[in-house]
């Protein structure tokens, strides 16, 4: 049984027929370039258990449907229909092997979108629109995670794309997503600047912003890969927050051997600094994988 | 969020696709380039690196629109238009 993915590759080579559906048409299987979908009920069920509706097009072809988006191969469509595809009835051309995310982008949860909205118009700066995009597959990593275990590779490959096409300001808007920090503290700040400032809430918060997704959270900082073999930097990334005078710092680690690593470390700066106490908390998990968050606080005199 | 009918296209047919939507190409440029109707070269419209064939992801309406394939750059698309 073939995958979504594998579905939209075979799809975009498939010159789709004209079929008349209607409630006396009993649809029980679909031949696509040799590969045969049962139908049950309207729908194709791949082998990664994604649901598929059989309909049809506005001109008779068949199309389908995968959560509210309609899908349709380019095979077949003659130019004059391409062009009033595109230029009129405003349909979006995409690769079928960069396609499946897009179904993800284009179908996220609700409340993810109601966040990602409440940023629109002040991250909706040509310095930082990526920033936006980086916050949409963000929610789509979160809603993959959630889903469970059977997504690791998916997730990795939208991880991996994240981190290169925007470097590191695509991983810590990721992990302010993740950590809740983003709407916990920065949603709240947001609405307090919009409800002070009015219109020039944009410019003080592109301040903010920037110092954050550039610099680092004042209170937190999540511990990467390399982190592992390197505690100078952690200790570096703590005493820079704590010189500008936080009152305590909160360490985030995901996956069981780099939180036992992190705790050490995060013990080890204790040790080495009498001024500051650990409370190590207890680990959770965050997808499908365990996490941790350790704070870092300043003892009281 | 605002529905989106998806056309699936063929990484072969990428060309064809878009000689189709009046584009051409330079072949004096690494990788195929795309020159647009004024002939100049056409860059993604999110992050503005030169495109060529290989790298197209997308074409979106509005001035006919093309998008690098990484996902970023298409789910910014998605934000500035479909989130609303």
């Amino acid at each position: 049984m073939i995958s979504f993915k594998e579905f939209l590759e075979i799809l975009s080579k498939w010159s789709p027929i004209k079929i008349n559906i209607d409630k006396s048409t009993k649809i029980e299987s679909l031949i696509i370039n040799k590969n045969k979908l049962e139908v049950e009920n309207g729908f194709i069920t791949l082998g990664d258990k994604t649901k598929i509706k059989i309909q049809q097009d506005k001109t008779g072809k068949i199309s389908f449907l995968k959560d509210g988006t309609e899908i349709k191969s380019s095979v077949g469509i003659s130019k004059k229909d391409k062009i009033r595809l595109l230029d009129k009835e405003k349909e979006v051309y995409s690769r079928a092997d960069v396609s499946e995310n897009q179904f993800n982008f284009l179908s996220i949860e609700q409340k993810h979108e109601k966040i990602i909205l409440e940023f629109k118009s002040l991250l909706k700066d040509y310095r930082r629109n990526l920033d936006l995009g980086s916050l949409l597959l963000a929610s789509t990593i979160i809603e993959l995670e959630e889903k469970g275990e059977a997504n690791k590779n998916k997730i990795i490959e939208l991880n991996k794309q994240l981190n290169q096409a925007y470097e590191n300001v695509g991983r810590m808007i990721y992990n302010l997503f993740r950590s809740s920090i983003l709407t916990s503290e920065i949603l709240p700040h947001l609405r307090n600047l919009k409800k002070i400032y009015g219109e020039k809430a944009k410019e003080k918060f592109l301040v903010y912003w920037y110092d954050i997704i550039e610099g680092g959270y004042p209170t937190a900082y999540f511990i990467k890969h390399d982190d592992m073999f390197n505690k100078e930097v952690v200790f570096k990334q703590l005493n820079w927050r704590f010189d500008r005078g936080t009152e305590y710092v909160d360490v985030y680690s995901r996956g069981k051997f780099r939180n036992t690593i992190t705790i050490k470390e995060c013990s080890e700066y204790c040790d080495k600094n009498e001024k500051f106490s650990l409370d190590p908390g207890k680990p959770y998990k965050l997808g499908y994988t365990e996490a941790i968050k350790i704070r870092i606080k300043r003892k009281n005199n | 969020m605002e529905k989106t009918k998806l056309i699936i296209f063929n990484k072969e047919n990428v060309e064809e696709l878009l000689r189709e939507f009046d584009f051409k190409f330079s072949l004096e440029e690494e990788g195929n380039a795309i020159i647009d109707s004024k002939g100049e070269i056409v860059g993604c419209e999110t992050c503005k690196v030169n495109l060529t064939t290989d790298k197209v992801g997308n074409i979106a309406y509005g001035s006919r629109k093309i998008f690098c394939d990484n996902p970023v750059c298409f789910a910014t698309w998605v934000v500035e238009n479909k989130i609303k």
